[in-house]
């Protein structure tokens, strides 16, 4: 079948031909919309990524109970953390398997401010640090005015 | 090609152009609805948190807790007056970001006949409250009493009035500022 101006020829498909396409479209296109159903619906269900966030929440909480404890305190989180590193900064928790920027549960919390002129001052001031890595046992230590995340076992 | 195969092709474009929109509406409803369930799978009370945040006010020293000058001993569930009547001492105990604040728990604390104390992002927005039972040092005895906490959670916005009104407090702070200086100093030239 020659184009009004000839300059191309439309080829006519065989009716079954494009029907069989058309068919296979529809089932690649089925199968792709149940592959990507499933792949979220598995992300989502992710028990690690709970847990990581669970952690997170926790660990948070655990700081502000530390900080509105008089005097000094070690205490066990008592779930295994050996799938994560715990990272502690004087303004939040960040839990992550790999790289803390990229898969990291971070939680805020806020410790008494300090207003410390002199670096003698500041020393006396809140502050929580530490970063244990894939440790199964992970403490929480209140030292005076510093808060500590530990490995448990540790010496 | 009979007229009705290339009528039967253009349907099936336009069904799969009209389904296709369909689905990608359905699988981010889908997503939506799996990470609200997940939401609420690891949510944690706000009570709980906050209940935890506050029982610094009464046990820390460096917030309102009375700490004996001779033995150094803190007094859980304490509150010293001499604490609780000095400005800015809230500051040193709980601020939040000044700019994004508002959108963490803040605290207003209410105990017997002495002024309130607020947190730096308090907007008279209270979500809940809560009372603690507290020996209140008032510089010679302890006295019993009632501290009444309540607690802003996340707000998504300040209030416009408040916002306004803080600012107008604000501006009048500091035109009082400026006259005081003018007082006390005299004319700058």
């Amino acid at each position: 079948m020659a184009s009004p101006r000839g300059l191309c020829t439309i080829i006519p498909m065989n009716t079954k031909a494009a029907s069989i396409l058309l068919w296979i479209f529809e089932v690649v296109a089925v199968i792709a919309v149940i592959v990507i159903a499933l792949t979220i619906a598995k992300q989502f269900s992710d028990e690690t990524a709970l847990r990581k966030i669970n952690a997170a929440e926790d660990i948070a909480m655990m700081v502000n109970t530390l900080v509105a404890l008089p005097g000094d305190a070690l205490v066990e989180y008592p779930r295994d953390l050996s799938k994560f590193s715990v990272a502690l900064t004087p303004q939040h928790v960040i839990i992550f398997e790999k790289d803390a920027k990229i898969d990291g549960e971070t939680r805020n919390f806020i410790l008494p401010s300090c207003h410390a002129a002199t670096e003698t001052a500041q020393k006396s001031c809140y502050t929580a640090v530490g970063i244990v890595e894939h440790k199964a046992k992970v403490c929480l230590k209140k030292s005076g005015k510093t808060i500590f995340v530990e490995d448990c076992l540790k010496p | 090609m009979s007229e009705d195969d290339i009528f039967d092709v253009g349907r099936k474009t336009i069904y799969w152009m009209i389904a296709g929109f369909v689905m990608a509406m359905v699988m981010i409803a889908y997503v939506m609805i799996i990470g609200g369930y997940k939401a609420r799978l690891t949510e944690m009370p706000n009570e709980i948190k906050s209940e935890f945040i506050a029982l610094r006010f009464v046990n820390n020293l460096d917030c309102f807790a009375y700490q004996d000058p001779s033995t150094k001993r803190v007094f859980p569930f304490s509150i010293d007056v001499a604490k609780f009547k000095e400005e800015k001492r809230m500051d040193k105990c709980y601020l939040t970001e000044k700019e994004k604040g508002y959108k963490t728990f803040n605290f207003k604390l209410s105990l017997g006949q002495y002024e309130s104390v607020r947190t730096n992002n308090y907007f008279e927005a209270p979500q809940s409250q809560k009372e603690y039972n507290v020996l209140v040092w008032d510089g010679n005895k302890f006295e019993r009493d009632t501290l009444l906490i309540e607690v802003q959670e996340t707000l998504p916005y300040i209030p416009t009035d408040i916002k306004q009104e803080k600012e107008q407090q604000q501006t009048q702070k500091e035109q009082q500022k400026v006259q005081h200086e003018f007082v006390d100093n005299g004319p700058k030239i």
